[in-house]
């Protein structure tokens, strides 16, 4: 027993090592294949590494670069500008100090409007709803977190408050009312966007555009979603995932949409 | 019944007597399944069905084509007949492959064939057709069409006897080379007439308009046209629909090809002319039908914003946004990922309710401290007066001289007094329990005046003759032992 442990942990560590090496071994290739312009080997590669779960900015930045290179050949296929904006947008959100990722993705998007408009298409600007501005500026946890602080300021108010008279009265009287309001929105919010974190996850449409579909499969009232737009995902049904689209919402074919891979 | 009854009651009987014998001829001829290859005339066909040198099977079956020797796509008809001369039951039926070929059934309903009689060797056997399929060779070579198989049962037959017909073998050449029209498809073999419908005959710029292309005939239609190229125009794919059906044998009917054609110059747009080629089975030669599609009005409209953009982009190759893509990255550079660690949901409602429940049991507590103090100032008030009323009591009756009076003024004092000290209600204790003060926190000799005090007051009480100064004596110690005990 006393050597099953640590030679557990040894194959453990050799094992972590090995598959480490693997994923930037495949990376290379990739990238190699991309500076020859062999789009169609380095998806496959940087593909092999997304199903592995190989979280990394440059890996999807590169995939997003396969995807946008291959856009522009003859073998270019549908939806092959929403899996590029998907690379940008993951490598984007992995490493937010990241220019290029940004800059290309905003290349891909007005790639898109552009084809769309050479086709008459005119897309309607649909913006997150205020409950998604507001939750979405903070994490989960920092929303927690203030939402306690204001929990003890409210409390530090109330025992100041009653205090007979003096400086200590005033303050309390005038912090208790302040936190507790505080409190009252802070609490629902981080509530919010605690379920928010754990039910939800970003995706990009990977179809030249997607109609949002009700529970019975008929198109709602909601326009078509252009390639490339960043989307909400939530449950997922058979072979239909619910998507969220600012206010607009409805059924999606799962394969019409790419999650992100973020953690 | 009068002459003129007399004469329509004869019209009527003519009227029925004719159609009497005009409707089995139309039912005849209008039922495809009792067609016979001699059309209808059973002594030529039993003729024709005649075998000089048959099989002696008192059962057998046999194929008959119209032909051996086609090109391709030229219809074969090929019968199939089961001859008997004796009772028989049929099961198991199997029909030919039909290899190479395309088939067309002409029997609908081949149960409803009445047999016609003929002679097999000299012997006289029923013919009934079981089977009458047109085929349409889709290649070139000796196509062999298979042999249909059926199981017989009968008295003289035996108990599920198989027989098979004979295996056709039909030869199928190519159409000739000489003289083959471009456009020509093998397999486009009949005589057709072509007709085409344009509608609408006017549109606008960027506009569409149907056409419908009829091959009406005999034989097998074309699968697929060439239709003429139209300037600026372009024709989708078709959608094809058949109205083909079988008439005295041989397939006939129609072919529609229904076109939508986009136009996107202006003017009077000629849609050229539609030329259809095949091949002729008859006269053995190629022919082009042909048919004018006519002009279309198309109005010019404005060009679009979309159509001038992409003009533009065609001709200018820097418009590509994708072209400014930043460079490939060929090397890893050092990421850790962030780790999303949320916060637990009972850490959260802990760190929610936590301070207020703590500020509420602060708050609780203080004003439960207050009350008791209040509380205990209320009573410890009361005592001090019950003291001093026992005090002034006391004096009263020192100068009264009643000892009586003195001795319970003083035990009133001294209760009071340990009362208000220690707490504890020191009337309720006999003398002998008093030590028990001393748990209450006063020291051993003052309850032991205490005990000398109350025990001395007891005596005054009931002692006759007490002097002025033994009453004295007692008030002092009793004054000097409050103030000890601290009230």
């Amino acid at each position: 027993m006393k050597v099953c442990v640590p030679l557990c942990i040894a194959l453990l560590a050799v094992s972590s090592t090995a598959a480490a090496d693997e994923s930037a071994d495949g990376f290379a290739r990739a990238s190699e294949a991309l500076a020859k312009s062999d789009s169609r080997k380095a998806i496959a590669e940087l593909e092999i590494l997304a199903d592995r779960g190989f979280l990394h900015p440059d890996v999807s930045y590169d995939r997003g670069l396969a995807y946008a290179m291959r856009a522009r050949t003859s073998a270019a296929l549908p939806g092959d500008l929403g899996r590029a904006a998907a690379g940008f947008e993951e490598a984007s959100r992995l490493d937010p100090t990241d220019p290029d990722a940004a800059r290309a993705l905003d290349l891909v998007r007005s790639e898109v409007a552009r084809k769309r408009s050479r086709q008459d298409k005119s897309d309607v600007i649909v913006r997150p709803t205020l409950d998604r501005v507001v939750a979405e500026q903070l994490s989960a946890t920092t929303w927690g977190l203030a939402a306690i602080v204001a929990s003890v300021l409210m409390s530090i108010g109330v025992l100041l408050r009653s205090r007979p008279s003096g400086f200590m009265h005033v303050a309390g009287t005038l912090i208790a009312p302040i936190s507790l309001i505080a409190l009252l929105g802070l609490t629902p919010l981080a509530y919010f966007s605690r379920q928010l974190e754990e039910t939800t996850r970003p995706g990009v449409i990977v179809v030249t555009e997607a109609a949002l579909q009700d529970e019975n499969g008929a198109n709602t009232d909601s326009p078509a979603i252009p390639e490339a737009t960043l989307v909400e995902l939530s449950q997922r049904r058979g072979d239909n995932v619910f998507v969220r689209w600012g206010s607009y919402e409805g059924w999606l074919p799962h394969d019409a949409v790419r999650p992100l891979l973020l953690k | 019944m009068t002459p003129a009854s007399r004469s329509t009651s004869y019209a009527w009987l003519l009227a029925v007597a004719l159609l009497a014998l005009f409707l089995p001829g139309v039912a005849r001829a209008q039922n495809d399944s009792s067609y016979s290859p001699t059309g209808g005339d059973d002594a030529a066909a039993a003729k024709e069905l005649a075998m000089p040198d048959g099989p002696d099977d008192v059962v057998f079956l046999r194929a008959i084509p119209d032909k051996t020797k086609v090109v391709v796509g030229e219809a074969v008809t090929v019968s199939i007949y089961l001859y008997y001369r004796v009772a028989y039951e049929m099961s198991e039926r199997s029909d030919p492959a039909y290899t190479g070929f395309l088939r067309y059934s002409l029997l609908t309903d081949p149960g409803s064939t009445s047999p016609v009689y003929t002679q097999v060797k000299s012997q006289r056997y029923g013919a009934r057709l079981v089977e009458r399929v047109a085929l349409v060779p889709l290649r070139a070579g000796k196509l062999n069409t298979g042999s249909m198989t059926a199981r017989f049962k009968g008295r003289q037959i035996g108990a599920r006897v198989l027989k098979a017909s004979n295996d056709l073998t039909i030869e199928v050449e190519e159409t000739p080379a000489a003289g083959r029209p471009d456009g020509y498809a093998f397999g486009d073999v009949g005589q057709f007439t072509v007709t085409a419908t344009v509608k609408p005959r006017a549109t606008k710029q960027g506009g569409s308009v149907g056409v419908v292309i009829k091959i009406e005939g005999v034989g097998n239609p074309p699968t697929k046209l060439s239709p003429p190229p139209i300037p600026g125009g372009k024709w989708l794919e078709p959608r094809t629909r058949d109205a083909l059906s079988v008439k005295t044998g041989k397939i006939a009917g129609a072919r529609f090809f229904e076109y939508v054609v986009r136009l996107g110059n202006a003017g009077q747009i000629p849609l050229g002319k539609l030329k259809v080629p095949y091949f002729d089975p008859v006269t053995r030669n190629y022919v082009v039908a042909e048919v004018d599609l006519g002009t279309v009005d198309v109005e010019e409209v404005a060009v679009k914003d979309a159509e001038i953009d992409r003009a533009k982009d065609k001709n200018d190759p820097t418009a590509d946004p994708l072209r400014a893509l930043p460079p490939v990255r060929t090397t890893l550079t050092s990421f850790v990922p962030e780790k999303h660690t949320s916060m637990p949901l009972s850490w959260f409602a802990l760190g929610l309710f936590l301070p207020p429940a703590l500020a509420l049991f602060i708050l609780g507590a203080g004003r439960a401290r207050k009350a008791v103090k209040a509380r205990q100032s209320t009573e410890g008030a009361a005592l001090k007066h019950k003291l001093k009323e026992a005090q002034a009591d006391a004096q009263k009756a020192e100068k009264a001289a009643d000892a009586r009076a003195l001795s319970g003024a003083i035990e009133r004092m001294i209760h009071a007094a340990i009362e208000i000290a220690t707490g504890v209600k020191s009337r309720a204790l006999r003398m002998d329990e008093l030590s028990q003060l001393t748990d209450a926190g006063l020291a051993g000799s003052t309850v032991d005046e205490v005990k000398a005090v109350l025990g001395e007051c007891d005596v005054l009480r009931f002692a006759p003759n007490v002097d002025e100064e033994a009453r004295a004596g007692l008030l002092s110690r009793a004054k000097a032992l409050t103030k000890k005990l601290g009230a």
